[in-house]
């Protein structure tokens, strides 16, 4: 295998058959980005071995593309987004067929244990939010993205994020204090 | 109507998903209705963070790696090859009337200048008519060939 295969990146070396980072600089982005991935999709999905797929599949889809960014946080917003859509397409496909299109009612790595102590109170209450709430609540939360980040991510328009992401985090909130798991009284945190 | 904004929500989500509060922004976040949302939900899914898995994925970066080139290789070759098959089905096709053509209309001058010149001593003038025909077809199967593939190797390169 020529070295210049093995470097090359752009637009041009995906059509080639070369991919969009050489290996060593796709580490350190994998390493940077699966434990984040990781977690968004098995809040997103419910399930980690589904989680853990959609993960490796968006990850050779995005070394794969032409139009990946170059920069790590363009990188990183193009990940989440090929991820976003593989989830999408699954969850499409799994209420067409008639499957639980949300999947942490099934055992999770083959051990009951192991999915309950995945699950948490956000795996719970996230149950009863839409997959696109999931996704803003996190996005907006978790990953700290901006609403131009989050729309970019989830195929939105700029000015939709705000009016969804408060009916989502309504909607959690709600479910969290039904549920007994809102603190009492201040904000939860860390007192200073 | 319930206010569905407010210009301290981005700190209250930061100091939310941080777990760390200035004084006057806690007091904020618990009479706004706004940030009280913003800092249960942001509150809840840094809690969140235990529950999830911290073991090394099942797949190495490296073997991904390895599995996107060799799908991306894949993928070049089958783009290669798709004009060329393309090429192949047009010369197919082009072939079939020039050979029906050629079996159609046997040039007799042909027949007789080969019968001239003994070239094939054995034939009769039928026989020679037929080895004309043969002959015809072949080198207007491989003339259409040779331009047709050197069409499509002009194609791949281009695509590439
Ligand atoms: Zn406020």
């Amino acid at each position: 295998m020529p070295e210049d295969v093995l470097t090359a990146t752009g637009p041009r070396a995906a059509t080639e058959g070369r991919l969009s980072m050489d290996e060593s600089e796709f580490v350190r982005f994998y390493d940077a980005t699966v434990h984040p991935l990781r977690g968004y999709l098995t809040r997103l999905s419910g399930n980690l071995a589904l989680a853990d797929d959609l993960a490796q599949e968006a990850y050779c889809r995005m070394l794969a593309a032409a139009a990946a960014p170059a920069d790590s946080d363009g990188r990183r917003r193009y990940l989440f987004r090929v991820a976003t859509n593989l989830y999408r397409d699954h969850y499409r496909r799994a209420r067409r067929e008639g499957g639980p299109p949300r999947e942490s009612r099934e055992p999770v790595d083959g051990g009951v244990e192991r999915r309950l102590q995945l699950r948490g109170d956000v795996g719970v209450v996230f149950d009863v939010l839409t997959p696109r709430q999931r996704a803003l609540l996190w996005l907006a939360y978790v990953e700290g993205m901006q609403h131009r980040e989050m729309a970019e991510v989830l195929g939105l328009s700029r000015l939709s994020i705000r009016p969804l992401l408060f009916r989502a985090r309504h909607r959690m909130a709600r479910e969290l204090r039904a549920r007994g798991l809102a603190p009492e009284g201040a904000p939860a945190g860390r007192r200073s | 109507m319930m206010r569905w904004r407010c210009s301290r929500e981005s700190d209250t989500a930061r100091a939310a998903s941080a777990g760390d509060w200035p004084e006057g922004l806690r007091a904020h976040a618990a009479a706004c209705p706004v940030c009280r949302d913003v800092a249960l939900v942001a509150g809840a899914l840094r809690r969140d963070r235990r529950y999830l898995p911290a073991d090394p994925p099942p797949a190495a970066a490296g073997r991904i790696w390895w599995m996107a080139r060799i799908r991306a290789r894949r993928a070049a070759a089958e783009r290669a090859l798709r004009p060329i098959t393309v090429m192949e089905l047009a010369a197919l096709a082009a072939m079939a009337p020039v050979a029906a053509g050629a079996l159609a209309s046997v040039p007799p001058a042909a027949a007789a200048w080969l019968a001239e010149l003994r070239f094939v001593p054995a034939v009769t003038a039928v026989g020679g008519q037929a080895a004309v025909s043969a002959v015809t077809v072949a080198a207007s199967a491989a003339g259409l060939a040779i331009v047709l593939l050197a069409l499509a190797r002009l194609l791949t390169r281009a695509d590439g």
